[in-house]
């Protein structure tokens, strides 16, 4: 436990790992209707 | 919890400076170098599982006709060989990496969110525990059929399998939370923990290419999951995304996996790649050639590696303007991995080189790694591919990239810091003939595959034609000789840990880099206040 | 063009080996097979190119690092040059390295694009044979779409049903273990053949060397392909996509002929079919023994592979039929599993076979064996059922 950041860098890390989270939230969120869009184009051809 | 608190766990621990006794230093463990070693020891013993696996199909493939494995049974090693030594071995080893150097080379006093590192290392388990129940359901009366898909678990044939699909589908969603957790630690880590005067240009190669890996494993991973999860529920609640008679497609599910597939391929060499960029200079006595080229490539590798991932699907039945863009973008790939693996050519070329076993495992996959890297490009031309498509040539060139390009690096990187570790030099003498073994074993395993695939042998069948049956009874016994010679592997890291030559503070004479200024094995807590860069 | 890249690929470690190994065993095949079509003949020659391209940088390679290693010792007092990086090959390497590398890249893809162009779309305006290629669980099913006969005043295209010959069924004749069929795919050599392809179950993937195209036959899709098939000869060659159990015994034998023996083979298909469909519309009671030696055969045929010979299955795939509850019990859910199949597993509909084909096997499966239900199902139980 002596590991224990000071809470400045703890706050800082945890505000990095929140918005690094959120960026993993949005590819699962975004990976139906968006790839689904992709897969259209790439067998039909860019209309 | 009040700052008082805290401030008296630090000096509690201050006091003692020693980890906790018994089974609580493993199973609450903070510290990063107990969890490297978790993470390591887990990738060993899976190393095996993968490994065992393997030899099963090899030597049903030993001569044509069944012998050893039921059809279904034999596509269940198949899959269970893939996923182990992906998710099981290469993934988890690279994190144990990760874990025990990235703190000690950047001048942290640990990873940035400790607690999150234990819970990313106990998902583990639980995943392999659920993994390895999916293979072992369907042997109980009413456990359904067994998985045999392939680790593509591709709709509609993943849909008619058992129980057993459904328990996959869970481990792959811990496995993927538990590399996500990891991936958001690294990162912090890097960004936030490093040395207070050294700046994102000066860290080691090595971190950068977990930096980058971490990047790529945040974003794909949760494809997968989605993907998976879409899955599940084309199985049990009546959806059809993946069902063409329900107004749904089978080939969207391709394209979420190989979106996630393809960057995965560079999730599982970068990491080994870095360790190179550690060997190479050291033993060359010289320092690393292009630091710089080599970042821009590896992120090069990233942006590039992330928008082709449909060159393993192929015959889908693409437009032709669709599949151009495909393979001239893989093509293209060959321009940062060239640029990375003439880097490392270019730190031995003029280099004072002396070939203890970390440089000979690094010469091994420069020489094999590019043979893979060129089969890609042979891979990557559609027209030719029509013919490469699901055959042995595929499954030669991928093991030639990810043996070298994956495990042969962690060996180099495990034999490398294994004194520094363990504070005890390895067997030299040991580690020589393991390497020289394991390399000419894998090639006697994996080269005559090649000719096999070419002649017009399909990848994942049970029995084949009498026609392939002398390259495939070689491959058998490169492959028996290649698996037993882990045993000698994991022999040398016993001897290891138990005793030996004390290792000096600078094992490698060449060597560079900050873990090198702690003693060895460094002490529990390392870096409490932070190193003073050299003025170099 | 191609006359170079064979000059190449004559360099290449492939087919050096080949030419050795060649000589000594003549059956061990390690490179493609000699092409069978100008398609296949296009994607021989550019595999033969960059298969040299890649042989001729991996010498480079090995030359460059093994001069490296020998020389750049420290045993033999090599001093390294701590200031290498600092040559101007060392300053530009990061220009001059991915330059040449583009280079290289470049030349392949301007041959593959080229190569690409004339193999990956069917050609238009030409004459062409359709043939509508299903991928089953675990059998193939081949339809010529521009020949067809009348049956009850509707156009049936002339259909092959291929199936894997268990090795004591196979002949002299056949292609040999693992890759003898049943009916083998027939095709006039001379002609443009377009390949369409699609499947009833999972996934699966038509591919004969000696044609080299290769293709899914995806559910719910219709994949094309094209050859010009230019030598007469039989091909094998099998499924390439993980399908299920019974993956590696999906073998495909193509068997191209003159034009003549094309013509008259199509009619005895068409009488055959001709036959068949006036037996089947046969208004009769089928007497007992009839019904249970045409349901051996058709059972045999095109349920066996799953439900074995001997009835008993292999589950928990594929379950057993000798006792079963459906077998043995009410007709009408025996009918209906056959019939509409049973979604989410291997089971597929059996709604295509004639009236009389599937009275005879489910007659079969309800006497062969130990079942002895006594029932006797006639064709227009079938009827009434569909």
């Amino acid at each position: 436990m002596s590991a224990d950041n000071a809470p400045e860098r703890r706050h800082k890390n945890l505000r990095l790992a929140w918005i690094l989270a959120g960026v993993a939230l949005l590819m699962l969120l975004s990976s139906i209707p968006f790839w689904r869009g992709l897969l259209e184009m790439a067998i039909n051809g860019v209309q | 919890m009040s700052t008082a608190t805290i401030d008296l766990a630090h000096d509690h621990d201050h006091e003692h400076h020693g980890p906790p006794k018994g089974l609580k230093r493993w199973l609450f463990s903070t510290n990063h170098k107990d969890i490297g070693s978790m993470y390591l020891i887990f990738a060993l013993t899976m190393l095996f599982a993968g490994g065992v696996s393997a030899m099963a199909i090899r030597l049903e493939l030993f001569l044509p006709g069944l012998q050893l494995l039921d059809p279904d049974l034999y596509n269940n090693l198949v899959t269970n060989h893939a996923l182990i030594m992906i998710f099981g071995a290469v993934m988890p080893a690279a994190a144990g990496l990760a874990n025990w150097m990235i703190p000690l080379m950047i001048g942290a006093p640990d990873m940035a969110l400790p607690r999150l590192n234990n819970l990313s290392f106990w998902i583990l388990p639980a995943a392999a525990t659920m993994l390895i129940l999916s293979f072992i359901v369907p042997f109980f009366p009413g456990g359904g059929t067994q998985i045999n898909t392939g680790w593509t678990i591709y709709p509609p044939l993943s849909v008619q399998v058992g129980m057993s699909m459904d328990f996959l589908i869970f481990a792959l969603h811990m496995l993927g939370i538990s590399s996500v957790l990891a991936s958001i630690n690294i990162i912090v880590t890097i960004f936030n923990m490093r040395a207070p005067d050294m700046k994102l240009t000066q860290m080691p190669i090595f971190v950068w290419t977990w930096l980058v890996t971490a990047f790529l494993l945040i974003l794909v991973i949760p494809v997968l999951a989605g993907g998976v999860t879409m899955l599940l529920f084309d199985r049990h609640f009546g959806t059809s995304f993946f069902n063409a008679a329900g107004g749904g497609d089978p080939v969207l599910f391709q394209h979420l996996f190989w979106f996630f597939g393809h960057p995965e391929v560079y999730i599982l060499i970068l990491p080994s790649l870095g360790v190179l960029a550690s060997v190479v200079p050291t033993f060359s006595r010289k320092p690393l050639f292009g630091y710089s080229s080599l970042v821009g490539a590896m992120i090069a590798i990233m942006i590039i590696g992330m928008v082709v991932w449909a060159h393993h699907q192929y015959t889908i039945g693409m437009s032709l303007g669709a599949v151009s863009y495909f393979m001239i973008g893989t093509i293209i790939i060959s321009i940062p991995v060239g640029l990375m693996i003439f880097n490392y050519m270019a730190t031995m070329w003029r280099g004072a080189m002396t070939f203890e076993t970390p440089m000979l495992f690094a010469v091994g996959i420069l020489l094999m790694f590019s043979f893979g890297g060129l089969t890609g490009i042979m891979l990557a031309v559609v027209p030719a591919d029509m013919q490469y498509h699901d055959s042995m040539f595929v499954v030669a060139h991928f093991h030639y990239v990810l043996m070298p390009g994956a495990i042969f690096g962690l060996f180099a990187g495990v034999f490398y810091w294994l004194p520094k570790w363990t504070g005890h030099m390895y067997d030299e003498k040991l580690a020589k003939i393991f390497f020289w073994v394991n390399v000419i074993s894998f090639n006697v395993t994996f080269f005559p595959q090649h000719f096999i695939g070419l002649a017009g042998m399909p990848r994942r069948i049970v029995d084949y034609h009498v026609m392939f049956t002398e390259f495939n009874v070689l491959s058998s016994i490169g492959a028996m000789v290649f698996g037993l010679s882990h045993l000698l592997f994991l022999y040398i890291i016993i001897k290891t840990v138990r005793g030996g030559k004390q290792a000096e503070n600078k094992v490698w004479e060449g060597a560079k880099g900050l873990e090198w200024e702690l003693s060895s094995p460094p002490p529990f807590h390392s870096w409490t206040t932070p190193p003073k860069l050299a003025a170099s | 063009m191609a006359a170079i890249s064979k000059r190449l690929g004559a360099l290449s470690v492939f087919s050096l080996l080949a030419g050795w190994a060649g000589g000594a065993r003549a059956e061990m095949a390690l490179n493609f097979p000699e092409p069978a079509a100008g398609v296949a003949q296009e994607i021989y020659d550019i595999h033969m190119l960059t298969s040299a391209i890649a042989t001729v940088l991996l010498v480079i390679i090995l030359v460059v690092v093994g001069y490296s290693l020998y020389f750049h010792r420290k045993s033999r007092g090599y001093q390294a040059d701590q200031h290498f990086h600092e040559t101007w090959f060392g300053q530009w390497s990061w220009v001059i390295v991915p330059v040449l590398v583009l280079g290289i890249d470049l030349t392949i893809a301007d041959s593959a694009q080229k190569t690409l162009e004339k193999v990956w779309e069917v050609p238009k305006n030409v004459d062409l044979m359709d043939v509508k290629v299903i991928g089953h669980q675990w059998w193939w099913e081949y339809e010529y779409l521009d020949h067809s006969v009348e049956i009850d005043g509707k156009p049936k295209a002339v259909r092959v049903e291929s199936r894997y010959l268990p090795e004591d069924q196979a002949g002299e004749e056949t292609a040999g273990y693992l890759r003898a069929v049943d009916n083998p795919l027939v095709l006039p050599v001379g002609k443009k053949v377009r390949f369409l392809h699609t499947s009833a179950d999972v996934l699966h993937a038509f591919w004969v060397p000696e044609l080299a195209v290769k293709k899914d036959a995806i559910p719910g899709y219709v994949t094309e392909t094209w050859v010009d098939l230019t030598r007469e000869g039989r091909f094998s060659g099998q499924c390439a996509e993980l399908c299920g159990t019974w993956h590696s015994r999906m073998p495909i034998e193509v068997e191209v002929v003159s034009q003549e023996r094309f013509k008259s083979w199509m009619e005895e298909q068409k009488q055959t079919m001709l036959v068949a469909a006036a037996e089947a519309s046969l208004d009769k009671d089928w007497t007992r023994e009839e019904l249970m030696e045409k349901g051996r055969g058709n059972y045999n045929t095109r349920c066996a592979s799953c439900h074995q010979i001997n009835g008993e299955g292999l589950p928990p795939a594929f379950p057993a039929l000798t006792g079963s509850a459906i077998v043995m019990g009410p007709l009408q859910a025996h009918l209906d599993i056959v019939l509409n199949g049973k979604p989410g597993t291997a089971m597929t509909p059996w709604n295509t076979l004639t009236d009389l084909e599937l009275a005879s096997i489910i007659t079969y499966e309800r006497n062969a064996w130990k079942n002895n239900t006594g029932d006797l199902v006639q064709p227009r139980d079938i009827k009434a059922a569909r």
